[in-house]
């Protein structure tokens, strides 16, 4: 589904990946993780076809640059880290601008009946539904993060590449949106690339692990196969006894 | 209140003001006499026993005329500021503050002085819509230069450099050739005195489809105006509609100010004003602001007219005169909900 070979990119004459290679099947949730500048959301930006890159991204068979942006959107979304509101479009009508890529090139055309009942289905999926008639400016930041996950859902995509989706989550929200993404992916139809800050997330919710040091895969396979010092590596201190350090005031409760 | 029941009081807005801007002036028509004319003119019912010739005249040659050339400037002008603002995601940017309007007339200028005429009657629209064109790729290629996400404050200090480099040219324009200085400073300050019919019929034709055109791109805006990753990843070809929309609403704006001067603000004013009415949605944002605008403008020519009677005042300085504060409040107003 997925193949990247010696993908090399980054920004004016800066290059942050320096040569990623990864092969990932429909049906496998990835996680990326790595520390602040490791390229995490650059390759997320190579994979979404944003990024002009050295190499090959190849998407179900086709060359991700050589695709254009409505046939890319067709298979993959993205949910970016923040989402700027210049203009307060509603929630139901930022939901309805997923639907693009399906909807009739004319604009004059009410769209069919089957895209609202989609946008109300991916609107419940995310718990969001109840904000539909409200303005995305008078939205915490948590709601934001679920309506753009909605928009992202809305595009019926095989892939969702999210960017820190936990950001402005509290932790039930997470919670729901993780197991969400799981089931999502149980069909075995559907894939999960998500980059990471909380190391815990990465353990409990995805069958697959990408470290990502400087540029350079350091580690990529099943999660459960991660070791201390692959973690230790890629973060540059102790993260497992941190992480156990944390824990254990849990346990104090 | 419902989107219909506004849309309608505002179309009886726009009827009731038309009529009230062809009665007013100064000889004072009453608006039942107007719209017996008009009637009259139109379907070829009775005059009113109280019409009289003179004022047959003044309505139907001159007053429709001017009337209905300031609604179209105006809503050409908003529809092309609505645009520019969903599509560079930034309030503040609209073809005045983006200096379109002073490519134009720097072009505007050039015939006047050199009495050029290429294309007859349309060679002031023409030459307005591709120095409009022109000035709006240089300002956004100088800006994306500067800043990749082109921010509010970029583009319009961009596009503040260059109006006042164009301004300058104009300066330079009007020292070299003193006799022709005259009608290069009024057409600068605009008016709506003294159209054709003929010109009144090309504005209105190719802002038509102007506003039409970008009516057709309405979803692509709405896209747009999450800025251009997330319109990248919805599947909008973004560079190509990008470009596509503000080539078109860069010609709205030259076509719009080619026979009537340089008119600002109504362009950044009405489509904030639509946006708190009618919301952002561009498949209603663009005709509401188009009706809007001329809604503006053609109250802003009746101020201009009775304001300091029997002296008319340029209609780009009354524009001016109620825009200028009101860009200011739109810019501290961001500024303090950035900080």
């Amino acid at each position: 589904m997925l193949k990247i070979k010696n993908l090399k990119t980054g920004y004016d004459n800066h290059l942050v990946l320096k040569g990623i290679n990864l092969d990932l099947s429909i049906g496998e949730n990835l996680c990326i993780l790595g520390s602040n500048g490791s390229g995490k959301t650059t390759l997320l930006k190579a994979m979404s076809g944003i990024l002009k890159y050295e190499g090959t991204i190849s998407l179900f068979g086709k060359e991700v640059n050589r695709q254009k942006s409505i046939d890319i959107s067709k298979k993959v979304a993205r949910l970016s880290q923040t989402t700027n509101v210049y203009f307060p479009h509603t929630v139901y009508d930022t939901v309805m601008l997923g639907r693009y890529n399906k909807l009739s090139k004319n604009v004059f055309e009410r769209p069919a009946q089957i895209h609202y009942e989609y946008v109300d289905y991916c609107l419940k999926v995310v718990g969001a539904y109840d904000l539909r008639e409200r303005r995305i400016n008078q939205l915490s930041g948590g709601q934001l993060q679920k309506v753009m996950m909605a928009r992202a859902l809305a595009q019926e995509p095989k892939i969702i590449l999210l960017d820190e989706p936990s950001n402005h989550l509290d932790l039930k929200s997470q919670m729901e949106l993780f197991t969400f993404l799981t089931e999502w992916t149980h069909d075995k139809n559907h894939s999960v690339i998500a980059v990471l800050h909380d190391v815990m997330q990465g353990l409990k919710f995805f069958d697959r692990t990408l470290l990502l040091h400087d540029g350079i895969v350091h580690f990529d396979g099943r999660t459960e196969d991660i070791r201390t010092e692959h973690l230790k590596t890629t973060y540059g201190f102790d993260v497992v006894s941190y992480l156990k350090d944390l824990n254990s005031k849990l346990d104090s409760l | 209140m419902k989107l219909k029941i506004k849309i309608i009081i505002t179309l009886i807005l726009v009827v009731l003001l038309i009529i009230l801007g062809i009665g007013i002036g100064s000889v004072f028509i009453p608006p039942g006499d107007v719209i017996s004319i008009i009637s009259h003119k139109l379907f070829d019912t009775k005059l009113s026993s109280t019409v009289s010739v003179p004022e047959i005249s003044i309505v139907w040659n001159i007053r429709t005329v001017r009337t209905l050339m300031a609604f179209i400037v105006g809503a050409a002008l908003s529809a092309s500021g609505s645009a520019m603002q969903s599509v560079l995601q930034n309030p503040l940017a609209s073809s005045y503050t983006l200096g379109v309007s002073s490519g134009a007339s720097v072009a505007a200028s050039i015939c006047i002085i050199g009495g050029f005429s290429f294309f007859g009657i349309l060679t002031l629209p023409i030459l307005g819509m591709l120095c409009g064109i022109i000035t709006v790729f240089l300002v956004v290629a100088v800006s994306t230069t500067l800043d990749q996400h082109i921010s509010n404050i970029t583009i319009v200090l961009v596009g503040m450099v260059m109006s006042l480099f164009l301004n300058a040219i104009m300066s330079v324009l009007s020292a070299l050739f003193k006799d022709k200085i005259q009608r290069i400073v009024l057409w600068q300050m605009g008016s709506f005195a003294g159209n054709q019919p003929i010109e009144l019929v090309i504005v209105t034709v190719l802002s038509l489809i102007g506003i039409f055109c970008l009516c057709v791109k309405s979803r692509e805006m709405d896209i747009l105006s999450f800025g251009e990753e997330q319109a990248f990843s919805i599947g909008v070809d973004v560079k190509k509609s990008k470009w596509i929309i503000l080539m078109i609403a860069a010609s709205l704006t030259g076509v719009a100010i080619s026979f009537v001067g340089i008119i600002g603000f109504i362009d950044l004013i009405a489509p904030h004003v639509t946006r708190k009415i009618f919301g952002v949605g561009h498949n209603i944002l663009i005709p509401m602001s188009a009706i809007l605008g001329g809604l503006f403008m053609v109250g802003c020519d009746i101020c201009s007219r009775i304001l300091t009677n029997p002296i008319e005042l340029p209609i780009g300085a009354v524009t001016a005169l109620i825009g200028a504060p009101f860009f200011l409040y739109i810019f501290f107003k961001k500024d303090r909900r950035a900080e």
